[in-house]
């Protein structure tokens, strides 16, 4: 996975392309994430998903998070990979505890077809256009 | 009458000519008149592998569409561990895929690991990749067992049955415990093997093989089998790996991707195994994979044994690992660590960490948040049962339903896993 450089780089290369849709980077026990406007979610993982010499194509998990007492509270954690870089990246959407809701992501990555179902019923955010 | 097809003498290298939906039912065209009628089956089936629900659209005996309905075992394991100090999850996480009860407690313990910077004794990770390894056997032969139960070659459900049952006194000996053993530990595991141990594990490697091979002998030349599975249920590797399908299912297409190879964990990097893999991508194929990884997997338990190192099996960092029974009479630091551990459990500092194993089923992921006190604030798994199901449709989509019960054996969902 990108290390706290090479994390600050990906962030420069998508402000390029999608200027202020990362709000921030975190690098921690080795794990780096993209921390995200929720609004612009999709402009990202499709970014990362379709940018070449990225191909971050493989969705392994979505799941919410419960952050409280912190607001905003909810988090929706998209947690990619690269197979062919063995490479994982985590892009985190922090959601407020008023309306926390979020576009789905089922265009980009079928999987997440289940997997936004799960935490819109567990804790957090309700997605937004997932298919019936 | 005998009946007057002719079959090809080896099926395993020629596919007969078996009749299409087309040839019984005639192409579809808007004119004709067609019934559709919805069938439920499950959540009380035997077929459905657990407490899951189908609803099917059936034109004939073919399957026009199929939802699958879950959640009627959902225990709320999730949002049960955030109640629960790190070291008391360990029992509730292995009961969610309750098939392969060591590989969620190696997700967890290592993601709890990951976030305390914690670094486990080399024989402590060689006697978990060893019980890794027993368990995936374990998980294949329950789903070879009961997959071709399904398929009428009832023979298959006793002799595999009876091999798990040799792993299942392995686990015993080890642990006290056949299933659910909560034998790993955060810091490595609670005990180290016992005498003798070794030795039966041994003869179990030996004897491996040689049942892979009678399995094999039994349903390769099995004609009734293997029309029931060549050239059924087909998914592309593309379309598989667009949902998120990991494990057997997509070697089975093609796909050589296996966390063990991908990923530096536990003892794997040290072992030497190959990643069996299909061509085609149906049934067949999805049972040939997983029978080739069950003498992969005792391949890997016989080079743990040789090279099993000696030292500790757990670590001794007594901030989070309990001190042995013998200090506690001698030691007053030792009696406060442990009562410590006991009553209040360990804390870890805040933080939050996604760490994934190859499970029998694919993708085992866990994430856990720490907020800093002695409860997860968090814990989440990515269970691939869960996963996987999105792909049932694609396999069973326009063939017969008997078919679709093949499909879903060889999907090997684990409803526990599904619901959590």
């Amino acid at each position: 996975m990108p290390d706290g450089p090479g994390l600050e780089l990906l962030r420069g290369e998508i402000d390029v392309d999608a200027p202020g849709a990362v709000l921030a980077t975190s690098y921690e026990k080795e794990r780096a994430a993209l921390i995200v406007d929720p609004a612009r979610v999709l402009d990202v993982l499709g970014w990362l998903r379709d940018t070449p010499g990225q191909g971050y194509r493989f969705l392994s998990s979505l799941h919410a998070v419960d952050y409280l007492p912190a607001e905003p509270r909810f988090a929706v954690h998209y947690e990619l990979l690269n197979r062919d870089r063995c490479e994982r990246l985590r892009v985190k959407a922090m959601l407020p505890t008023e309306g926390p809701e979020i576009d789905s992501c089922v265009e980009l990555f079928p999987t997440a077809n289940f997997q936004e179902r799960k935490p819109s019923t567990s804790s957090a955010s309700s997605s937004a256009a997932t298919p019936n | 009458m005998a009946d007057q097809r002719t079959f090809p003498q080896s099926l395993v290298d020629e596919d007969p000519a078996l009749p299409t939906v087309a040839d019984l039912y005639g192409e579809l065209d808007s004119d004709r008149t067609t019934e559709v009628m919805t069938v439920n089956i499950g959540p009380h089936h035997p077929a459905t592998h657990g407490v899951l629900r189908l609803v099917v659209d059936l034109e004939g005996e073919v399957v026009r569409d199929l939802k699958p309905v879950i959640g009627y075992v959902h225990t709320g394991i999730e949002k049960s561990c955030e109640d629960k100090s790190y070291w008391k999850v360990i029992p509730f996480v292995e009961r969610m895929d309750y098939v392969s009860y060591f590989f969620q407690m190696e997700a967890y313990c290592g993601a709890v690991e990951r976030l305390i910077g914690m670094e486990i004794p080399p024989r402590a990770k060689y006697l978990r990749t060893i019980m890794l390894e027993l368990n995936r056997i374990h998980s294949h032969l329950v789903w070879l067992g009961t997959t071709a139960l399904d398929l009428g070659a009832i023979s298959m459900l006793w002799y595999c049955f009876r091999e798990r049952d040799r792993i299942l006194d392995l686990f015993e000996m080890a642990t006290g415990q056949r299933m659910h053993t909560r034998y790993f530990q955060v810091g490595g595991v609670i005990e180290d093997i016992p005498l003798g141990w070794e030795e039966k594990c041994r003869s179990f490697v030996h004897d491996m093989p040689i049942r892979v091979g009678q399995y094999e002998a039994l349903l390769d030349r099995n004609e009734v089998f293997l029309q029931r599975t060549k050239g059924v249920g087909i998914v592309s590797r593309e379309r598989l790996l667009d949902l998120g399908v990991t494990g057997p299912l997509l070697r089975a297409a093609g796909e050589p991707w296996d966390l063990r190879k991908a990923f530096d964990y536990l003892a794997y990097p040290e072992m030497d195994f190959k990643i069996p893999v299909g061509t085609v991508g149906d049934n067949y194929d999805r049972y040939r994979v997983r029978v080739a990884e069950m003498v992969e997997s005792t391949k890997i338990i016989g080079q743990a044994l040789e090279a099993l190192p000696g030292g500790p099996f757990i670590s001794d960092d007594r901030k989070y690992v309990l001190p042995p029974r013998s200090e506690l009479s001698t030691s007053m630091e030792s009696l406060i660590h442990h009562f410590k551990l006991v009553t209040e459990g360990f804390r870890v500092d805040p933080g939050e960490i996604y760490y994934a194993i190859e499970g029998p089923r694919g993708e085992l992921g866990c994430f856990v948040l720490a907020d800093g006190s002695s409860k997860p604030a968090r814990v989440h798994f990515r269970d691939p049962s869960f996963v996987n199901l999105q792909s049932f449709k694609d396999m069973a989509m326009d063939s017969y339903v008997a078919d679709m019960i093949c499909s879903l054996g060889m999907l090997d969902p684990i409803l526990g896993g599904v619901d959590r």
